[in-house]
């Protein structure tokens, strides 16, 4: 089931006198359960397109269909709407609220969530919920000062996930964090793909990250020069396994 | 969701606690004088108020010249203790009229001296004024015949006298001795003359008379019979004192009646007016706090950049955010004002304990309901550029700014 149709995207800055294209005319598909990573070098785009794709911006031309709404369209309410609901960000600097706990960090998109709105009590039975699936259960009154960096960004993917949204954007998730902390969080991310059937779009610089995804779309210059479909990996690489 | 907006706000201001305070200093002296003001102006309306009332609703006078007449009024005819005897006897449903005046001496006993307000009166003032003696009696009315030296104070005077007992005393009085007869009792306040009860020394009229002239400052002091009279004895004693000043027809009064109502009425003028001119006052104090909001508010939102964009990331409108720093603003403004009031409130009593015989403060409701509309609102409007800038970030710019 297609879930991301993109055709055409192009968004186009001014600078001064100058027009840039941060994006030239991209065509994207993406059906739903893919874990798909979205590689380029710095100024490639990359960006540019999450924020298109994650309803943070709007195009200058071309259209954008999300779970078959025509996001394209919609005014600034409605983009608010769809990303509460249909969208989940988990940032390089984690983008916490610092003094509030990591439960109150987790219960935000729920607060903004209009359509059936949830009582306060069952906001915090299903933050918590997420905070335990992942492994935060025993961190939840503290804050994000006093997390580790990896506890950091769990308590980010939790956040993104309370609302159970359709597309889950990583952006850059291990780009602050030490190698093994790196690994969890991208191995939970991969669980997340494999055990729960979300859909995963990690923006990336790192061949090693970029490596982990089915599928890997590498932009240049504001447009797509490759897309490539890899074999699937196993969850957890186990070298030296029989 | 307001719910959360509300607590929200009053963590965002707890957690800056000292800002948020010398941020709605303004507010808080802008409400802290309204309150002040209102409460200390009010009470002496209050207790003026009272005061006339206590003078009786059926009671007036008549005091010499007029204001409000336009051509000039012949500058001889004083309000006089013959106009008080026509009156009384002329009118109808009058019960007494006491002519009055006042006169600023020296009262001495044994060397002793005190500044007394001598009021010449007749034997009927008591029951005119409802202001009776405490100790000893009031002059009569064959003593005010026979132009008798006796004198009754009041409690002030007697004090500062060193006064234990002081019926029966000879206290000296435009150089010649005075036997006190009475103390009157105490009677806070000023009476229609504008001076203190308690500082007066009174004494017959027709004694009075002898020492010093009433000139412009006669006036006559009328009871009436019934309370609900007023209007047609006010006229009947219009028409009854121009026969006797000899007023041609078209010729201005020149004499002035003035009722209780008159007096609590031109009271009420008076504070009303001061009340306005303070509230004006006031205005700019307010408008000066709400620049201060609007500061501090815009500092926030420069602050909380990536906040906002991470609320906008996750799915906060702009109009929710917008609510966000526009309820913060308010509160801001509103606990100002609470403080404002509290602190506004304290004052006036402090001024009541301070100042001796200054009537305890009242504050209306009004003034209350006020000072916390005012400051919100100040909170609200202030806020709104600062919350509209907020609610216009572009989200990808807020979740970058550093």
């Amino acid at each position: 089931m297609t879930l991301v149709q993109a055709q055409a995207l192009t968004k186009t800055y001014r600078m001064g006198t100058e027009v840039v294209r941060a994006l030239d005319g991209v065509d994207l598909t993406i059906d739903k359960g893919e874990l798909i990573a979205i590689v380029g070098t710095s100024g490639s785009g990359k960006s540019t397109l999450m924020n298109l794709l994650g309803c943070l911006d709007t195009p200058s031309s071309g259209s954008y269909r999300l779970a078959g709404l025509p996001v394209d369209q919609l005014d600034d309410e409605q983009l608010a709407e769809v990303r509460n609901r249909h969208i989940g960000f988990v940032f390089q600097s984690f983008h916490l609220l610092p003094r509030q706990s990591a439960l109150d960090n987790v219960v935000l998109p729920l607060v903004y969530r209009r359509t059936d709105p949830l009582s306060p009590a069952e906001r915090k039975r299903r933050a918590r919920e997420v905070l335990e699936k992942v492994g935060l259960g025993d961190r939840m009154l503290h804050k994000p000062p006093e997390l580790s960096g990896g506890q950091r960004q769990r308590v980010a993917i939790a956040r993104a996930l309370v609302n159970d949204p359709a597309l889950l954007f990583a952006d850059e998730p291990t780009g602050n964090l030490d190698s093994k902390t790196s690994e969890e969080i991208l191995a939970l991310l991969v669980t997340l793909n494999r055990e729960h059937g979300r859909t995963v779009i990690v923006v990336t610089h790192e061949p090693d990250v970029a490596r982990r995804c089915d599928r890997t779309v590498q932009l240049k210059d504001g447009r797509v020069v490759h897309d490539t479909r890899a074999e699937r990996t196993a969850v957890t690489p186990a070298p030296g396994a029989p | 969701m307001w719910r959360e907006t509300v607590m929200l706000a009053l963590a965002s201001i707890a957690q800056n606690r000292l800002r948020a305070f010398l941020t709605t200093l303004g507010i808080i002296f802008g409400v802290m004088a309204v309150i002040a003001v209102v409460a200390i102006v009010q009470g002496v309306f209050y207790v003026y108020t009272s005061q006339l009332e206590g003078l009786g609703a059926g009671f007036m006078f008549v005091v010499s010249g007029n204001p409000e007449a336009e051509e000039k009024i012949r500058q001889s005819s004083w309000v006089t203790a013959d106009d008080g005897v026509l009156v009384e006897r002329e009118v109808d449903g009058v019960l007494a009229v006491s002519p009055y005046f006042f006169d600023r001496r020296k009262l001495t006993l044994r060397g002793q001296s005190a500044d007394a307000i001598i009021m010449p009166t007749t034997e009927r003032y008591p029951d005119i004024q409802n202001h009776y003696v405490e100790e000893g009696r009031f002059f009569t009315a064959l003593e005010l015949r026979t132009r008798a030296r006796v004198v009754v104070i009041g409690p002030d005077l007697a004090q500062q006298l060193g006064l234990m007992r002081a019926v029966g005393e000879q206290v000296r009085l435009y150089g010649v001795p005075f036997t006190v007869i009475g103390v009157m009792e105490q009677k806070n306040g000023i009476n229609a003359l504008g001076q203190p009860f308690d500082q007066a020394a009174i004494i017959p009229h027709s004694t009075a008379l002898t020492f010093s002239s009433p000139m412009r400052g006669g006036m006559l002091l009328i009871k009436l019979d019934e309370v609900d009279d007023v209007d047609r004895v006010k006229e009947e004693v219009r028409r009854a004192m121009r026969r006797g000043h000899r007023l041609g027809v078209g010729e201005p009064d020149d004499f002035q009646i003035i009722t209780q109502s008159d007096l609590i009425e031109s009271v009420g003028k008076i504070t009303g007016i001061a009340t306005w001119v303070v509230l004006a006052i006031v205005g700019v104090a307010l408008l000066v706090g709400g620049i201060g909001i609007m500061n501090i508010m815009l500092v926030s939102v420069t602050e909380r950049t990536r906040e906002i964009g991470i609320r906008m990331a996750v799915g906060a409108r702009r109009q929710d955010i917008l609510a966000q720093f526009l309820v913060e603003a308010s509160l801001l403004g509103l606990i100002g004002g609470l403080i404002g009031i509290a602190i506004g409130y304290g004052v006036s009593w402090i001024v009541t304990l301070v100042v001796p015989e200054f009537p305890p403060p009242h504050v209306p409701a009004w003034a209350i309901v006020l000072g916390f509309v005012f400051s919100a609102s100040i909170g609200l409007i202030f806020g709104m550029y600062p919350a509209a800038r907020a609610a216009r970030l572009d989200p990808i710019e807020a979740l970058r700014y550093e």
